[in-house]
C-alpha cells in the first residue's frame, strides 16, 4: 500500500502544477509573459531523475500542455520529451553535481524548450521567430525557472524518494 | 552498438516518434480525428480543481493587490464615481438614440446588428500560455457555438472560437500572431488585413493600397470579405501610428484592438455562419 502512494505521489505532483498552471497563479506575467510550471516540472525531473524519466516525465507533461493549447497536438510532449532526455544526461556528471549548476540546467533547459516549440510552430507556419518579443520571452522563461528549480527540485525529490529511479541516481553533494 | 540502444534512449525515441505521430495524425487529418474529445476530457478533469484554487486564491490576490496598491484604487474609485454620473447623463440620450438606430437598421437592412442570433458568455480564463493568447468561455457547443464563431464585447470584436468542448470554447485573440481578420478602411472604402503580433503589441495592418491615408485613431471596422469569416461592420481596432518607411512602398500601420481584454468579463458570440 506504501509502495503505491509513493508512486503515486509524482502524478499527484503533476496534476497540481497542471491545475496551478491553469489558475490565478499561472495568469501572473511578467512583461506578458507566462512563468511555465509544466516545463519546470520536466527539467527538475530530468535533473533529479535522469535520462529515462526525464523522457517519460516530458512527453505525459507535453500531451497535458497540448490539452489546454490550440497549437498542433503532440508538440509540446515532443520538445518536452526531448528536452527532459537531454537534461537527463546531466547524470553522467556524477559528483560534480551542485544545486547550483541543476539551477543552471533547468534555467537553460526551459530557454531551449521555448526556442524549439517556437521553432516547430514557425517551420508549422504557426509562429514568426523574428519578432522581438521572443527574446524576451526565453529570458523570462528561462529566469523564472532558474529562480523557482530549488522548490521544484525538492517537491521532485519528495515525489521521487524510494522510487527505483532516484535510489540508482547519481550521488550528490 | 549496445550503447545506441540503450534503454533511456529508446524511450525517448518512442515518445518522440509517438508525438511525431499526433503532430502527423493530426495534420493530416486536418482537425476531424478525436483529439478534441480527449482535450475536453482533460479540461473536465481539470476545470473543477482549478475553479475550486481560484475560489482561495482570488481573495488573498485582491487583499494584497487592494493593499499595496491603496492610494491608486482610491483614486479610481474617486474617478470611477464621476465616470458613473456622466454615464447616467449620456444613458438618457443614448437610449433615445438606441430607438433611432433600430429603425435606420431596420431601413437599411444593414448587416449583423438587428438580426444576428447570438450567445452571451462570461470570460472564465485567460490561457496562461506564451505561444498561444486565447481566453476561455462559459458557453460551449451545448449552447449552440461552434468553431469560428465570432465573439464580440461591448466595443468591438475580440476574437473567434478555436475550439469548442460542450459547456467551455476557446476564443483566439486579435493580438496572437495567427489571427488575422480583413478590414475595411473607412476613409476610402478600401480592403487591407490586420494581423495580430504577439502580447502587448498592437495588431500590423498588410496589403494596405498605397497611397491610403490614415488618421489617428481612425476606426477599422471588419470588411465582410475575406470568406465572410466575420460579418462587416464590427470595429477591430484603432490606428495609432502609421508612416512609409525609407526605401518601401507599403505603409506601416499600428492598429489598438478596440477591445481592452485588461477588463474583459463578459462577450457576446455571434452565430454567424460564413457566408451566410
Amino acid at each position: 500500500m506504501g509502495k503505491v502512494l509513493n508512486g503515486l505521489r509524482l502524478p499527484l505532483l503533476l496534476l497540481s502544477i497542471l491545475v496551478v498552471q491553469h489558475t490565478t497563479v499561472g495568469s501572473l506575467s511578467i512583461d506578458n509573459v507566462h512563468p511555465d510550471l509544466l516545463l519546470l516540472f520536466v527539467c527538475a525531473v530530468a535533473v533529479v531523475g535522469g535520462r529515462e524519466a526525464g523522457a517519460v516525465a516530458g512527453f505525459i507533461s507535453g500531451i497535458l500542455a497540448d490539452s489546454f493549447l490550440i497549437t498542433p497536438f503532440g508538440m509540446s510532449s515532443l520538445v518536452y520529451s526531448f528536452v527532459g532526455y537531454l537534461l537527463g544526461e546531466s547524470e553522467r556528471l556524477g559528483s560534480k553535481r551542485s544545486m547550483w549548476l541543476d539551477m543552471l540546467l533547468i534555467g537553460a533547459g526551459s530557454a531551449v524548450a521555448q526556442i524549439f516549440i517556437t521553432a516547430g510552430l514557425f517551420v508549422m507556419g504557426l509562429s514568426d521567430p523574428l519578432r522581438a518579443k521572443f527574446l524576451i520571452e526565453f529570458l523570462i522563461v528561462g529566469g523564472v525557472n532558474f529562480v523557482l528549480a530549488p522548490v521544484m527540485i525538492l517537491l521532485v525529490r519528495f515525489s521521487m524518494a524510494g522510487s527505483d529511479r532516484l535510489t540508482t541516481s547519481v550521488p550528490r553533494r | 552498438m549496445g550503447r545506441l540502444f540503450e534503454r533511456p534512449r529508446i524511450t525517448v525515441l518512442l515518445a518522440m516518434l509517438i508525438s511525431l505521430t499526433l503532430l502527423t495524425l493530426n495534420f493530416r487529418g486536418g482537425g476531424t480525428l478525436s483529439f478534441v474529445s480527449v482535450k475536453g476530457d482533460v479540461r473536465q478533469v481539470v476545470s473543477p480543481l482549478r475553479n475550486s484554487v481560484n475560489a482561495g486564491i482570488d481573495p488573498v490576490a485582491n487583499f494584497f493587490s487592494g493593499a499595496f496598491n491603496y492610494s491608486s484604487v482610491k483614486k479610481k474609485n474617486s474617478e470611477l464615481e464621476k465616470e458613473i454620473q456622466r454615464l447616467k447623463g449620456n444613458s438618457y440620450s443614448y437610449q433615445a438614440l438606441k430607438s433611432q438606430l433600430a429603425n435606420v437598421l431596420a431601413l437599411n437592412h444593414l448587416s449583423f446588428v438587428g438580426s444576428l442570433p447570438s450567445i452571451d458568455a462570461q470570460v472564465i480564463n485567460f490561457t496562461p500560455s506564451n505561444v498561444q493568447l486565447s481566453f476561455e468561455i462559459n458557453r460551449g457547443s451545448s449552447a449552440g457555438i461552434k468553431l469560428g464563431d465570432p465573439v464580440v464585447a461591448g466595443t468591438g470584436l475580440a476574437g473567434r472560437v478555436v475550439e469548442v468542448a460542450s459547456n467551455s470554447a476557446t476564443v483566439l485573440m486579435l493580438t496572437d500572431p495567427s489571427f488575422s481578420a480583413g478590414v475595411r478602411i473607412s476613409s476610402k472604402g478600401t480592403a487591407a488585413l490586420a494581423q495580430g503580433q504577439g502580447p502587448g503589441l498592437p495588431m500590423k495592418l498588410l496589403y494596405v493600397t498605397p497611397g491610403t491615408t490614415f488618421t489617428k485613431n481612425q476606426v477599422l471596422t471588419t470588411s465582410g470579405l475575406q470568406g465572410e469569416i466575420f460579418p462587416a461592420g464590427i470595429p477591430v481596432g484603432k490606428v495609432i501610428r502609421a508612416n512609409i518607411p525609407p526605401g518601401s512602398l507599403e505603409e506601416n500601420v499600428d492598429v489598438q484592438p478596440v477591445v481592452n481584454y485588461n477588463t474583459l468579463e463578459y462577450v457576446k458570440v455571434l452565430l454567424w455562419t460564413p457566408g451566410g
